[in-house]
């Protein structure tokens, strides 16, 4: 059976993870708050579009959150991340939750928390560099 | 930076220095306790009134960055109100407050009930503006109805 992931974000990074999953034979859902970036998302033909807020359950019910393997919480806010990987978490019991934060400080927060893997941009960017 | 030295057990913590927290700020001052509010906006004090025989402090900083939680002044707090325009973050500060400074009295504001069962997960208390209006609304309403009976 093929397997599902649920991707919560902006457009530009949504895409490119997007095309990365289909690539690895996922299904893919997307959940994008702005609608012209929804209409962008949408003509790929391989991902299913869902317009809206994805740190609301009745969003994530709508996505069937429930159904997938796999979420990635990819919005530029880490308090809406935090609560989006949680919904999926305890509300739709997915498996694995990963969630992108900006403060690297939350990272152990985030872990604390139940999220199986954090990815902080500027820690991996430093790790690079040192 | 002592700020309560002499009663710093009691006062409360305000998160967010918004209509909510700024009227809450005044009411617990008004009854002569101590208040330290924050907000990352220094503008947003405007809307208190500061007098010298106020008590409150307000202090500039970001509730969600985990130094301005880790002062002493959370630690010590009697209450920490958590008050700020967004349900997320309000979900996220008293998550780290309970969670990392092990703090169990904690209040937070959220406006969309949809949210309520990450409160229940993590034993934090809640109160919903929304759901208070609704609910006043609707008494004074059925209290009408009763009257016209």
């Amino acid at each position: 059976m093929k397997k599902s992931a649920l991707l919560i974000g902006e457009l530009n990074m949504v895409r490119l993870l997007a095309d990365s999953l289909i690539k690895k034979q996922y299904k893919v859902t997307a959940i994008i708050s702005d609608y012209k970036e929804c209409l962008i998302m949408a003509e790929n033909d391989s991902v299913t579009v869902i317009n809206g807020d994805g740190t609301k359950p009745s969003i994530l019910e709508e996505a069937k959150a429930q159904n997938n393997n796999v979420i990635f919480a990819l919005l530029s806010n880490d308090a809406d991340n935090l609560v989006a990987g949680e919904l999926c978490k305890k509300k739709f019991h997915i498996k694995k939750v990963v969630a992108l934060v900006s403060d690297s400080k939350k990272m152990e927060f985030f872990y604390k928390m139940g999220f199986d893997s954090v990815v902080c941009v500027s820690s991996t960017i430093m790790c690079n560099i040192e | 930076m002592k700020l309560f030295a002499n009663k710093e057990k009691d006062y409360t913590v305000i998160i967010g220095c918004g209509h909510l927290g700024s009227t809450l700020a005044t009411d617990i001052s008004d009854r002569g306790r101590s208040v330290l509010i924050i907000d990352r906006d220094e503008d947003a004090f405007r809307k208190l009134s500061l007098s010298p025989f106020s008590n409150i402090v307000p202090l500039t900083g970001d509730g969600t960055d985990m130094e301005v939680l880790n002062c002493e002044h959370i630690d010590k707090a009697l209450w920490i109100v958590i008050v700020t325009g967004n349900d997320n973050t309000n979900i996220m500060i008293a998550q780290m407050v309970k969670e990392i400074l092990k703090k169990d009295c904690v209040i937070a504001g959220v406006h969309d009930p949809q949210c309520e069962c990450l409160y229940h997960e993590f034993g934090i208390r809640m109160l919903s503006p929304t759901a208070l209006f609704a609910n006043e609304v609707c008494n004074r309403l059925m209290e009408s109805s009763k009257e016209a009976m």
